[in-house]
């Protein structure tokens, strides 16, 4: 690594650091001006956000003049390795159908144990994503949820319930995907190995899955214009529709007001 | 309105400025300057200007944020653009309407309310206006047209450690999804029970926190909106500085997690008339597209494609290019067009054709020999010919793009149409389409200050009453009594979540006049207020159109968008409060009128 790169990634550790602790600062002092106005007739005022918000004005002109003198300096943007499912994939077409040796049915026996591992790391995930669905559809459908005074509360309720659930699905799914990941690199060395090892035999005919692919594209090409058609004249229908049904009214009615909490004024 | 000149005159100048020095720079070789680059700070920074020089991307979206946001008088005077010349139309990008500069409707924030008022009429408008645009832009409007994508990618240029895309960021891209369908939900639900729940606006929305909220309270002619300012804004404006933090390390953090309007968009990806496409039988799969693209795409042109073009640079063999460039586009539009990627190394039958700092591209010899550049650079490698290594910087020949006088003529008119179109926004929406101030008549006495501010005599105004054969109320017919007007809507949740308390207030002091005027006569309004069970209620309910001008009343008291309003005028005509502050209860209510009654 040279000197000019090492000042470099100096600097975009201290500016990553820099920015974190400003964005924590401002969090803290708007949650603290809340919590110490809380009760009292005044949390908000003009002279308040002012006086707090201004201890913070030269870390915030620091930090953005640090960032806009960063541009100048030009760093390697990092690339993204293909994924190993994806060279599983293409690779495929290479395998060959049957080995000589022992080293190509070992290697055979770890793709598919790896192969069994992935469909049911994949499976676990897909489980729990279910279940949480199951419970986000049936606390949406339940009105009773929602039959409250307070939407505030009901709001809470629902980050609590439902958002919990999304959040260990999507945690979950990120979990198999990684750990995917890991097999499928494993699993790709066993496929490099088993054609190393194969007879030669490649069971797939480039150039027909080209024309395939043609074939395909042509297709698909004539169902999408019909989609298009199709949306465009439900569009159409639809604005014609909503103008005389006063939606377009709505819409001006709705964007010439202010509702003030709908925009966080609360 | 000097200063809406001035500032208006500087941003023209700053931006034709701009917008020539950039023109006239393209149009000089890089490679002249390289060889001033010696010659002092005047040739280094001209060298510079040109190796940063903003890509036409870039300008489209700061062209369509100004754009959005033409009404800069808006800024200054710290209340939104209210006139009926745009702002039924929504603009395609997440552009809150509340924004003081804004000059059409947030998509978004539109679908939301329609979907809250599906209970009186079915959303078909906004659904239809959301559908063309699909159909024409899909997600090109994430890549070109959202100000709220400009920001995030501005905000990304900040040169700290970045969170490249992996499995988990591709996981996490679908939570987009379930924002998008909470965000139709939650609306839908409550619509049922006739509350006006904008879910994503009022909750999540960044835009509506920076753009509008923030926006209105920097003015200090809005001053007075702190005084209703509680948990919502500081949860609000605390995820919104989460948004931003995180989008300085994550490329678009909202738009790949977070933006519904950005997963609508999505499903339209394949259907769109001008977009991203992969001309398939000239496509090799190597998929450097996709490792290149910092969006959790799985190809080119998928949902989750922004459709920005950049991949077009990296294709070794030029597969990529603009959909629907027979009628808008020309293929060859790309920009800084690279040449085909020659290998690093080929070992173990992987071929490396790149190496950053962030990790290398591999790709199996078979995804590489598809064309016939890579052909000869393997052929090189298997006869031992080829020894040096791939060097970027100096192998790195810029294609020059097709001398075409006729193209480049049209892309210059295109420029200018397109610049000549912003000055007419501005002009139109800054000094000629101006909403007329409210007006005001004078009391029946003739001899004393009326206005809308406390301590002002109010002024006379007459309404027609709900649920009635044309009674109407006149403020000087009923002097003698308090006077309590809550100006509502049925759009606006806070205005309805209140409405009981006035009730109240009525049912327990008899011998206040108190009315809930509504500003719009249509007759939704009394089957809203039969749906909801206040037709008994001993509160006046009152609409404020009696000479076919909506809000007129309203506009009288200094009414200016925000909603609700609730105006107190005392026994003489006076008035002893006129504020926006929305009630959380009846107690807060009943504190405020003991207060003013002492």
């Amino acid at each position: 690594m040279t000197k000019t790169q090492i000042i470099k990634r100096i600097y975009t550790v201290l500016l990553a650091v820099f920015t974190l602790a400003v964005g924590v600062a401002v969090i803290c002092v708007v949650a603290d001006i809340y919590y110490t106005g809380k009760g009292t007739d005044v949390i908000y005022s003009r002279e308040i956000v002012g006086e707090r918000l201004e201890k913070l004005a030269i870390p915030i002109v620091m930090l953005i003049a640090a960032a806009i003198a960063g541009v100048v300096f030009p760093l390697c943007e990092a690339r993204v390795k293909p994924k190993s499912e994806d060279a599983i994939k293409k690779l495929l077409v290479r395998l060959p159908e049957g080995g000589k040796d022992e080293e190509f049915s070992a290697a055979k026996k770890s793709f598919d144990k790896y192969f069994i591992i992935r469909i049911c790391v994949w499976s676990a995930a897909l489980a729990v994503t279910l279940a949480g669905a199951i419970y986000t559809l049936c606390y949406l459908l339940n009105t009773a949820n929602f039959l409250g005074e307070d939407v505030t509360e009901a709001m809470l309720n629902l980050v609590k319930c439902v958002m919990s659930f999304t959040f260990a699905s999507l945690v979950a799914l990120a979990v198999a995907a990684t750990v995917n990941g890991v097999l499928a690199k494993k699993q790709l060395t066993q496929m490099k190995a088993m054609i190393k090892h194969g007879d030669g035999t490649k069971p797939y005919a480039e150039s027909a899955a080209v024309w395939q692919k043609i074939k395909t594209a042509a297709n698909g090409t004539a169902v999408i214009w019909t989609v298009r058609g199709i949306i465009f004249i439900a569009a159409i229908v639809f604005i014609a529709l909503g103008v005389l049904n006063g939606g377009a009214h709505d819409v001006l009615v709705k964007a010439i007001n202010i509702c003030q909490e709908c925009i966080g004024l609360g | 309105m000097k200063i809406a000149v001035i500032v208006i005159s500087v941003l023209l100048a700053a931006g034709l400025i701009c917008f020539f020095t950039v023109v006239a720079l393209k149009r000089l070789s890089v490679n002249k300057y390289k060889s001033y680059a010696t010659g002092g700070a005047l040739a280094a920074a001209k060298v510079w200007l040109v190796n940063h020089r903003p890509s036409k991307r870039r300008l489209i979206q700061l062209y369509a944020a100004v754009l959005y946001n033409a009404n800069i008088k808006g800024f200054i005077s710290g209340q939104i653009y209210t006139s009926e010349t745009s702002k039924y139309m929504c603009v395609p990008g997440l552009n809150c309407y509340s924004c003081p500069g804004a000059v059409g409707a947030c998509p978004m924030g539109a679908f939301q309310n329609a979907l809250s008022e599906s209970n009186t009429r079915a959303p078909y408008y906004v659904l239809g206006i959301l559908a063309i645009f699909g159909l024409m832009l899909a997600r090109v409007i994430c890549g070109f047209l959202c100000p709220v994508g400009l920001c995030q990618e501005l905000l990304y240029k900040a040169r700290t450690p970045k969170l490249k895309k992996n499995r988990a960021t591709r996981v996490f891209s679908y939570l987009k999804y379930v924002i998008l369908a909470l965000a139709i939900a939650l609306p839908l639900i409550y619509a049922a029970f006739d509350i006006p729940l904008p879910a994503f606006c009022k909750y999540i929305c960044p835009a509506g926190t920076i753009g509008g909220a923030v926006m209105l309270l920097v003015n200090p002619a809005n001053a007075g909106l702190f005084a209703q300012l509680g948990w919502q804004i500081t949860f609000k404006f605390c995820l919104a500085i989460g948004f931003i933090v995180c989008s300085v390390f994550i490329f678009r953090f909202f738009c790949r997690f977070l933006c519904p309007l950005g997963a609508i968009y999505g499903f339209f990806n394949r259907y769109a008339l001008i977009g991203v496409t992969v001309d398939k039988s000239s496509c090799t799969d190597c998929g450097l597209c996709v490792a290149h693209c910092k969006m959790d795409v799985k190809r080119v042109g998928d949902h989750e494609c922004i459709n920005c073009g950049e991949c077009m640079s990296v294709c070794p063999t030029k597969a990529i290019g603009w959909k629907g460039s027979k009628i808008f586009l020309h293929k060859d539009m790309t920009e800084d067009l690279a040449p085909a990627v020659k290998p690093l190394s080929v070992e173990n039958g992987m071929v490396k054709i790149a190496q950053g700092d962030g990790g290398v591209v591999e790709l199996a010899r078979s995804e590489y020999i598809e064309n016939s550049l890579a052909k000869a650079e393997l052929a090189a490698y298997d006869t031992g010919e080829a020894v040096e290594k791939f060097k970027p910087s100096a192998d790195v020949k810029t294609s020059k793009r097709p001398k075409k006088p006729v193209k480049y003529y049209l892309e210059m008119t295109a420029w200018i149409i397109a610049v000549a179109v912003l000055a007419v926004a501005l002009i139109l929406y800054n000094f000629v389409d101006v909403p007329k101030d409210g007006y005001i008549p004078a009391p029946p006495d003739g001899d004393v200050t009326v206005g809308n501010q406390v301590g002002d005599t109010a002024p006379d105004f007459t309404i027609r009453l709900y649920g009635t054969d044309g009674e109407q109320f006149n403020l000087y017919d009923n002097r003698g009594k308090i006077t309590v007007v809550n100006f509502w809507a049925t759009w606006c949740t806070p205005c309805v979540e209140e409405i009981p308390y006035f009730n109240e207030l009525a049912v327990n002091y008899p011998e206040l006049s108190v009315i809930a005027v509504h500003g719009s006569s249509t007759s939704d309004v009394e089957k809203f207020i039969d749906r909801k069970g206040w037709r008994d209620y001993k509160l006046t309910f009152a609409q404020d159109n009696l000479n076919g001008t909506q809000c007129q009343t309203y506009a009288t008291f200094g009414g200016a968008g925000m909603w609700p309003m609730t105006v107190i005028i005392d026994a003489d005509g006076k008035i002893l409060y006129n504020g926006t502050q929305s009630f959380k209860n009846y107690q807060q209510l009943e504190e405020l009128m003991n207060s003013l009654m002492n």
